[in-house]
């Protein structure tokens, strides 16, 4: 089908005002803020309800166009870039919270909603009740982040965010509209248990079986206390025997890590990163909170038991420091005192990208990981700079290693791409799986990958996609 | 003000990471363009991104399109008070030099735009209306006439007060105050020219250069000490974008500040009461621009009677009215569908009228009130003072 007829079809579903083939908006969705390759659409819609979903989905269908699912706008490891061009569905305009469900601790939700409206409207109307939130800016999208298996500030406690999701809706690749979790069965979408689990269908694939078009997702009782305390740790060993430590306790809600460099952006506004002698490698923030003053003093007591008892072993910790004490020392520090906040000290780097291998792994192998990812990057020549986090109980670790680069340098850019992969290759041999897997880290999780559990995901995607149409070149399907 | 080389260098500092888009903590829309026209290349990180392609020549300025997301957008500054990063200081520069450089090109400003700056080359003012219709709002007053007196204030009217009927009550009210004060001050009368703004918004640089130069150098002859604008346009204009053309030897002061000025110098005082619950609006050119918030909101709670109510977005964070930028002339639905929004939340917190300091942002909240048959009454500070004092 011509362009401009394509164009007039769509206009008949949405309006023209929702259809662009604009040439700056084409190349705006062409990009993310990472160092995968740029490619354009043909067209980008922005629909604003399920029958507009699905009726751009039929046409997609029928004529066998692609279709790349995108929402808020801060994308990365090029899964919202349209590797085969077709046709951006941008669905923030459907940015409804449709239901909060205090007794049955659910919000569904569109895919527009972000954390930051999600949390004013917790906030305002419902103060009894918290959501999670992401190290991430505050408007990108609740559903996207839970969708891609992301991480959160409870996921010490609770595991990566898709953990949260109770039900979904979803336009599937051949226009049908399907309820999945307790939704296909009750007009409550209070879990996805005791059904068959289609949900992992949708989660972790990427757009690449279906446009989700409401999510439930569980909330979670805010209590009455809730602390902040920074621990900092002399080397990568003393750090993950900390956190460790603490993680299985089963206490805290959150215990996350960052090396030096993250801390240095944060104060010092640094962008040429060097350590300081003398200076910390890594430190972690510990969150935990309590509907009791006596609850809380024996969680922070637990703290300051840990770090004797490891000093005791000779692990040299500093003593704790509230963030309310280092707010007083340098008020930037308010920037990590509550999510969703800011994070102008993390990707001010002056290049205009930033990227990450985030891996999920074994945590008996996060030292190790550590630290041949950290010589990894130095190799590189970019700061060892990672964001870690003991993941559902210490069940598993996340590592994340971020690099900022300069995207109007192809030198750099180059450079970063051979940096990811290396990266990538070195956490696959040690056992981690990469997350928010972009197309070339998903090419090597599937060299490796059991070749049933490649034929099993094909066939599922080709049963579902038949004409494949969704988002195509992300998980080589 | 930057070249549009010097913004170039700010094209890649920007992740659109997309903080620009809402009012952190509010969570509540900040960009008009983004809000009425959603596509991701409406918000300021999508223009920075466009910078990007002209940079690497993968657009041009040629395109309408582009001119489109270029032009509407209303300049207002607030994903620049968002933005927490560099860049994010420099929002409105970046778009006004790339909207510079889009004339020089000779394709901007839009085609709804070209007969203000056609009518600021030949009439001085973007009204398209004769120099000595600028005497018309002053019949019946007596002024002191600067190009024939002297005065220690310039009272510098500005077009949009002067030339629509609708708003000469802000200047006659700016006059009864200032008389009542006893303030020895003047006008230019038709001899006033344009401060230059929208030559400035619309990226028409020649023409802003050829105005404050001119502006520059008739203010220092007239040797006053202090010059007042009615206009927000204007005080930003002659306080942020002349220095870099020349200097002026005077102070410059918006009205509002002004009368605050003279409440605490006890030359003013209020005698009547207003009773009416108020809310203010805070012009971008003004508060988010200039970051004059607090004497505003100081006048109107000094006078007895009035019932101040905030709206959500106040100050800083500050819903646009939609007129600016040039939107009022290029994109007249954009511009009322923003002012509307404005009138939503004016209603919401109760408010009977809403007060602001600058003739644009009247003009078009006004014309959005009509428009939504609204119950509200817009009215320029200058006026509620001009009542209270009488």
């Amino acid at each position: 089908m011509e362009k401009a007829e394509l164009a007039r079809r769509l206009a008949e579903i949405i309006g023209s005002e929702y259809v662009s083939g604009d040439p700056d908006t084409l190349f705006i969705y062409s990009h993310d803020m990472t160092e995968n390759e740029p490619s354009e659409p043909d067209l980008v819609v922005m629909p604003d309800s399920v029958e507009e979903v699905q009726s751009i989905v039929r046409l997609a269908n029928e004529q066998r166009i692609p279709l790349t699912p995108f929402v808020a706008g801060a994308n990365v490891g090029g899964l919202a870039i349209p590797r085969e061009g077709g046709i951006v569905v941008d669905l923030k305009r459907m940015k409804r919270i449709l239901e909060v469900n205090e007794d049955n601790m659910y919000v569904i939700i569109e895919p527009g909603v972000t954390f930051g409206h999600l949390r004013a409207c917790l906030d305002n109307e419902h103060p009894r009740f918290r959501y999670a939130y992401p190290l991430s800016p505050p408007y990108t999208s609740v559903m996207c982040n839970a969708l891609l298996d992301g991480l959160t500030n409870l996921s010490t406690k609770h595991g990566d965010m898709s953990e949260w999701i109770n039900s979904l809706e979803v336009v599937l690749p051949t226009g049908e509209v399907v309820n999945i979790g307790a939704a296909a069965a009750s007009k409550y979408w209070f879990g996805r248990a005791p059904l068959p689990d289609l949900a992992g269908l949708f989660i972790s694939w990427q757009g690449t079986t279906g446009i989700v078009t409401k999510m439930a997702v569980q909330i979670c009782p805010k209590y009455k206390y809730r602390k902040r305390m920074f621990v900092m740790a002399y080397d990568i060993d003393s750090f993950f025997a900390f956190v460790r430590r603490c993680a299985w306790t089963q206490l805290y809600d959150d215990i996350a890590g960052f090396s030096w460099p993250a801390a240095k952006m944060m104060v010092a506004r640094r962008v040429k990163l060097t350590r300081d002698p003398d200076e910390p490698e890594l430190g972690a923030y510990l969150d935990f909170s309590g509907d009791t003053k006596k609850e809380m003093e024996f969680k922070e007591a637990m703290v300051r038991d840990i770090i004797k008892e490891l000093k005791d072993k000779g692990i040299e910790l500093e003593p704790p420091l509230l963030v309310d004490d280092l707010v007083k020392i340098n008020p930037d520090y308010l920037k990590l005192a509550e999510f969703p906040t800011t994070l102008d000290f993390l990707i001010d780097y002056g290049g205009g990208g930033f990227t990450w291998v985030g891996s999920y792994g074994p945590m008996s192998k996060s030292e190790e990981g550590t630290k041949k990812l950290f010589a990894v990057m130095e190799k590189y020549g970019f700061p060892p700079f990672l964001v870690t986090r003991p993941m559902k109980g210490a069940h598993y670790q996340v590592l994340r290693f971020i690099a900022p680069f300069d995207k109007s340098d192809q030198e750099q850019v180059k450079k970063v791409r051979e940096l990811c992969r290396e990266m990538a290759e070195s956490l696959l041999d040690l056992g981690f799986i990469p997350y928010k897997a972009p197309p070339w880290a998903a090419e090597l999780i599937l060299k490796r990958a059991d070749p049933n559990w490649v034929k099993l995901l094909k066939t599922i995607k080709n049963t579902l996609d038949p004409n494949r149409i969704m988002n195509p070149g992300k998980w080589g399907l | 003000m930057l070249d549009y080389e010097e913004a170039k260098t700010w094209f890649y500092r920007c992740l659109r990471c997309g903080t620009c888009k809402y009012i952190f903590g509010l969570y509540l829309p900040s960009c008009p363009a983004g809000e009425m026209f959603s596509f991701e290349s409406y918000y300021s990180s999508g223009k920075l991104w466009i910078g990007r392609g002209l940079a690497e020549g993968k657009l041009s300025f040629a395109d309408p399109s582009l001119l489109q997301k270029l032009y509407a957008c209303t300049t207002c500054g607030s994903c620049q008070v968002q933005c927490s990063l560099p860049v994010g200081e420099h929002s409105v520069d970046i778009f006004e030099a790339l909207r510079a450089e889009a004339v020089r090109q000779g394709y901007g400003p839009m085609p709804g735009q070209k007969h203000l700056l056609e009518s600021i080359k030949n009439y001085d003012n973007p009204w398209v209306q004769p120099r000595q219709a600028r005497e018309r709002w002053a019949r019946g007053l007596e002024i002191k006439d600067l190009s024939k007196e002297k005065a220690r204030v310039l009272y510098y009217v500005g077009c949009t007060a002067e030339l629509d009927p609708q708003l000469h009550q802000i200047a006659r009210s700016t006059v009864e105050i200032l008389q009542r004060a006893g303030v020895d001050f003047g006008w230019l009368g038709r001899e006033e020219v344009c401060c230059g703004s929208v030559a400035m918004r619309l990226g028409d640089r020649e023409d802003f250069r050829r105005l404050a130069e001119n502006n520059i150098e008739r203010f220092n002859e007239l040797g006053v000490e202090t010059i007042i604008t009615s206009c927000a346009g204007c005080y930003k204009t002659i306080t942020q974008d002349y220095p870099s053309v020349g200097k002026i030897n005077a102070e410059v002061v918006h009205s509002s500040q002004f009368v605050q000025r003279l409440l605490q110098q006890k030359k003013l005082s209020f005698k009547k009461k207003v009773e009416l619950t108020l809310t203010y609006h805070d012009p971008c050119h003004l508060g988010r621009h200039r970051e004059v918030y607090d004497e505003p909101r100081q006048v109107l709670q000094s006078i007895k009677g009035i019932n101040f109510v905030e709206m959500r977005r106040t100050r800083e964070n500050s819903w646009c009215c939609g007129g600016g930028g040039g939107v009022r002339a290029g994109f007249p639905d954009f511009a009322q569908e923003t002012a509307i929004l404005r009138i939503k939340e004016a209603e919401e917190v109760g408010a009977e009228g809403v007060v602001s300091t600058c003739p644009f942002c009247f003009q078009n909240i006004a014309g959005g009130i009509a428009a939504a048959n609204s119950p509200l009454k817009m009215i320029d500070l200058t006026e509620i003072v001009s009542r209270a004092i009488r």
